[in-house]
């Protein structure tokens, strides 16, 4: 009575046993057919595959102690409901005896209960820290660290742990080390949001660091970046914000921009959105004023060149994306090599040459990627630990 | 205790066979039913209600299949109706600006049941394993260097924790490509 055909549980178990790699070529038939089926299934079928949106969703899992807490909840109703039940049963039979009987079992039952529910709530906070305590072991190896000038690392994650952490250790050191400073260092794949004591808000991108003071003394605003990072500067007129890399200083008043400056690249390339900006290069001294789209370009070689930036594709790590727009498969391997923390080698170096576009994530492992970019072209990879070969398909066979 | 013998002694009465049904089922509920009206309390007590309906009938069924069904279908339903709740519909206009369509459910049902599936698997990694393929995965280490990293921090570990990381590192060698899809979506969960 209760079967209904419109809940198909077996496509259910399909996609499970298709995302742990343990399904039958019969049975990738079936989900094929389901797939092609109607634009729902297809829709259901990406989001399955999506591994972002899957660990997304799996956050949304509800927990043990969500579980038990409801269950306790329902117990002590579920109890009470029965004998309600039972004696209304009785109480058509025999009315007039009920009142007796209902009164006696009300008062068992309300006498009896607390306990059942106090145990049963006991129980559960006990399992929960002990479940949470496990979960936390596996979370303390975060691809953020932050350290100290103390020589202390911290892994920083979720920004709850991240203020938390910073205002314990900013309450530490208050008074007596007026210059610390604090260095955010994010893992290859990993971002990584800031809000620094002027108010000034810093997006780290992957393989990248920061160093900070934990609060701005003097007259000036300095930090230092190994990488790539958004600044959205908190206007301050007498306090000017200034970014040290490698190759340049970038001086603020209040604005927002996006400076690029990872060790292993020729240039570094300040973007800026809107504000203005002095880009100098350090070894000429040479001074650049940047108006807002545009983008200033400082090398070891060359002095500082300016051009139009494009926005979207500037802004793609901070959306999570990759943007190619007719890129070249050497400098697109390039970006990705950075972001994964990987060795790229041209085994065939025509194949530098093909060019890309699309929009991708930024997904946790650069396998999915790889995928993307074989099946539309003419290369292939072969990867080894951190190192990628790339051959195009022609020379292969 | 296996399914047919579940369903003879939750229909007779057996608070611990309806428990176990209760454990087996009440987190996807509370998925699926949350994933729709977008409130957690809201949810909860879908869910709740739809426990007792099922307590209530126990005595119509004959398999645990035709429980799950009863139970997916009674939260469809029940969240339909809490739906005419002006609140509720504020909320979901917000997320999705779509009404709740019959085929927005099963998908989420099917979702559900997938979660569900890769959640065990998750579960049932062993902690060790975690901790390296994490370095390899996540830190993106080569086997070497996980080695090595290890080496550093087990200095003053006994060398037969030496050995069982060694033996980790094997492990991580013949890793299905299902296995590390979990892996990965563990780190990126915690």
């Amino acid at each position: 009575m209760h079967q209904d055909d419109s809940i198909d549980f077996q496509i259910a178990e399909l996609i499970g046993k298709y995302l742990r790699d343990e399904i039958t070529s019969e049975e990738l038939i079936v989900l094929e057919r389901w797939r092609s089926q109607d634009s729902r299934n297809l829709r259901l079928w990406q989001e399955l595959n999506d591994k972002q949106y899957l660990a997304e969703r799996l956050k949304a899992w509800p927990t043990d102690t969500q579980s038990a807490a409801l269950w306790s909840k329902m117990h002590g109703r579920t109890n009470r409901a029965r004998f309600q039940r039972r004696i209304w049963r009785i109480g058509a039979v025999a009315a007039v005896l009920l009142v007796a009987v209902l009164y006696a079992v009300r008062w068992y039952e309300f006498a009896d209960t607390p306990n059942i529910v106090d145990r049963t709530a006991a129980e559960i906070t006990q399992i929960g820290p002990n479940v949470t305590g496990g979960q936390a072991t596996v979370a303390s190896s975060a691809g953020v660290v932050l350290i100290t000038d103390a020589g202390e690392q911290i892994a920083l994650e979720g920004e709850q742990i991240h203020s938390y952490q910073l205002e314990k250790l900013a309450l530490k050191w208050k008074g007596n080390h007026r210059s610390l400073h604090h260095t955010i260092k994010t893992a290859v794949a990993n971002t990584y949001q800031v809000e620094l004591s002027d108010g000034t808000n810093v997006w780290l991108n992957a393989a990248s660091s920061l160093r900070y003071p934990v609060a701005f003394e003097g007259e000036e605003r300095k930090v230092f970046l190994t990488g790539e990072a958004y600044f959205d500067v908190a206007k301050d007129a007498d306090k000017p914000f200034t970014v040290i890399t490698g190759k340049s200083y970038i001086r603020v008043l209040g604005t927002e921009f996006n400076v690029r400056s990872y060790p292993g690249e020729v240039e570094d390339r300040t973007s800026l959105f809107t504000g203005s900006v002095n880009v100098q290069r350090k070894s000429s001294g040479t001074l650049f004023a940047l108006t807002p789209g545009y983008e200033a370009i400082v090398s070891d070689v060359q002095d500082i060149s300016v051009r139009r930036m494009v926005a979207s594709k500037v802004l793609a790590w901070k959306e999570n994306l990759f943007i190619f727009e007719n890129e070249p498969l050497g400098e697109l391997m390039g970006e990705l090599a950075t972001w994964y923390g990987l060795t790229v080698h041209f085994e065939d170096p025509a194949a530098k040459a093909y060019r890309f576009t699309g929009r991708l994530k930024r997904y946790p492992t650069i396998n999915t990627l790889l995928d993307l970019i074989s099946e539309t072209s003419k290369v292939t990879f072969r990867v080894n630990g951190d190192q990628i070969w790339i051959n195009s398909v022609e020379k292969k066979d | 205790m296996d399914d047919s013998q579940l369903v003879l002694q939750f229909k007779a009465g057996n608070e611990a066979a309806y428990k176990a049904l209760f454990d087996r089922f009440n987190k996807r509920l509370l998925y699926v039913a949350e994933g729709i009206v977008y409130d957690r309390n809201l949810a909860e007590d879908i869910v709740q209600e739809v426990f007792w309906k099922l307590w209530d009938r126990r005595v119509h069924f004959n398999e645990v299949q035709s429980i799950r069904a009863f139970l997916y279908l009674s939260v469809k339903n029940a969240c339909r109706n809490h739906y005419k709740h002006e609140k509720v519909i504020e909320k979901y206009r917000a997320r999705q600006g779509e009404p709740i369509e019959d085929d927005v459910v099963l998908s989420k049902i099917i979702e559900a049941e997938v979660m569900e599936s890769l959640y065990h698997a998750i579960e049932k990694l062993p902690t060790g394993c975690r901790e390296v393929v994490h370095l390899r995965y996540f830190e993106g280490m080569s086997i070497q260097e996980v080695a090595e990293q290890l080496n550093i921090s087990v200095n003053t570990v006994k060398t037969q924790k030496m050995r069982a990381l060694r033996s980790l590192r094997l492990q991580l060698r013949t890793l299905s490509v299902g296995m590390a899809l979990l892996i990965e979506l563990l780190l990126m969960v915690k």
